[in-house]
């Protein structure tokens, strides 16, 4: 999750990147948590889901940017 | 001065969060004390009014961010719709002042990953992104709830989280 992250975010001064990883901070909170207590194909489900959400998000902005 | 602080806030954030990774994964503290972790949807809160600040003026910014913490607050502490908790002490206003922050995150998040969508896929990623990330961390919360009363059995989070889940899909199929 976190290279991927790196891979897809670019580190800018900009807040709209910086919310990227407040996302990423938000959804990593249950990912760990399901991890420890046991729960993991919850943890599973939120990987799978949240990386296609920053997947989309980043590749609506980067065809409005190429455009 | 102003950029930096606003620079050393989200420094602060990061901080926090990689604190409470180490607790959870650890096992630093006892699972009794594992609700600081909510500390960083607060701080998290923060860092998306400085970004509503940035985006629409201090005046604007401010008073939405006022407007969605107020609403979320009232809303939950008045009509008890979290069924997890029982009492009326200081910790569950905690936990409604929580998810108030979590509505300000969700918020400011749905607006900036959506900025540069048509506006029919916009409505249709923020109704997504705001099922998700509520019915991600509601369960949390109720966990911290059965935690502190002395339940250390994990069946509550199995529970919350499958009838969320099937909440969701439901409300997605329909």
């Amino acid at each position: 999750m976190l290279f991927e992250t790196t891979k897809l975010t670019r580190i800018d001064s900009l807040w709209q990147g910086r919310m990227y990883s407040v996302f990423i901070i938000v959804v990593s909170l249950p990912i760990l948590i399901g991890i420890k207590v046991g729960h993991w194909p919850s943890s599973v489900l939120i990987i799978i889901v949240s990386s296609s959400i920053l997947v989309v998000a980043k590749s609506k902005e980067r065809r409005e940017n190429s455009q | 001065m102003a950029k930096n602080a606003n620079r050393w806030l989200y420094i602060i954030l990061l901080v926090a969060v990689l604190s409470s990774f180490a607790v959870i994964i650890f096992d630093l503290a006892p699972k009794k004390y594992w609700w600081l972790v909510l500390v960083t949807i607060n701080l998290a809160a923060s860092v998306s009014t400085v970004y509503f600040v940035k985006s629409f003026g201090v005046k604007v910014g401010l008073s939405l961010t006022l407007i969605i913490a107020v609403l979320g607050y009232v809303f939950c502490s008045s009509a008890r719709l979290l069924p997890f908790v029982r009492e009326n002490d200081l910790f569950s206003h905690y936990y409604y002042f929580t998810i108030a922050c979590l509505w300000v995150v969700v918020m400011a998040l749905s607006k900036a990953l959506t900025q540069n969508m048509s506006i029919a896929f916009r409505t249709m990623f923020t109704f997504l992104m705001i099922l998700f990330i509520e019915y991600c961390m509601m369960p949390v919360m109720a966990l911290f709830e059965h935690y502190k009363r002395g339940h250390t059995e994990y069946l509550f989070y199995a529970i919350q989280l499958s009838g969320y889940l099937v909440i969701t899909g439901f409300t997605m199929i329909f």
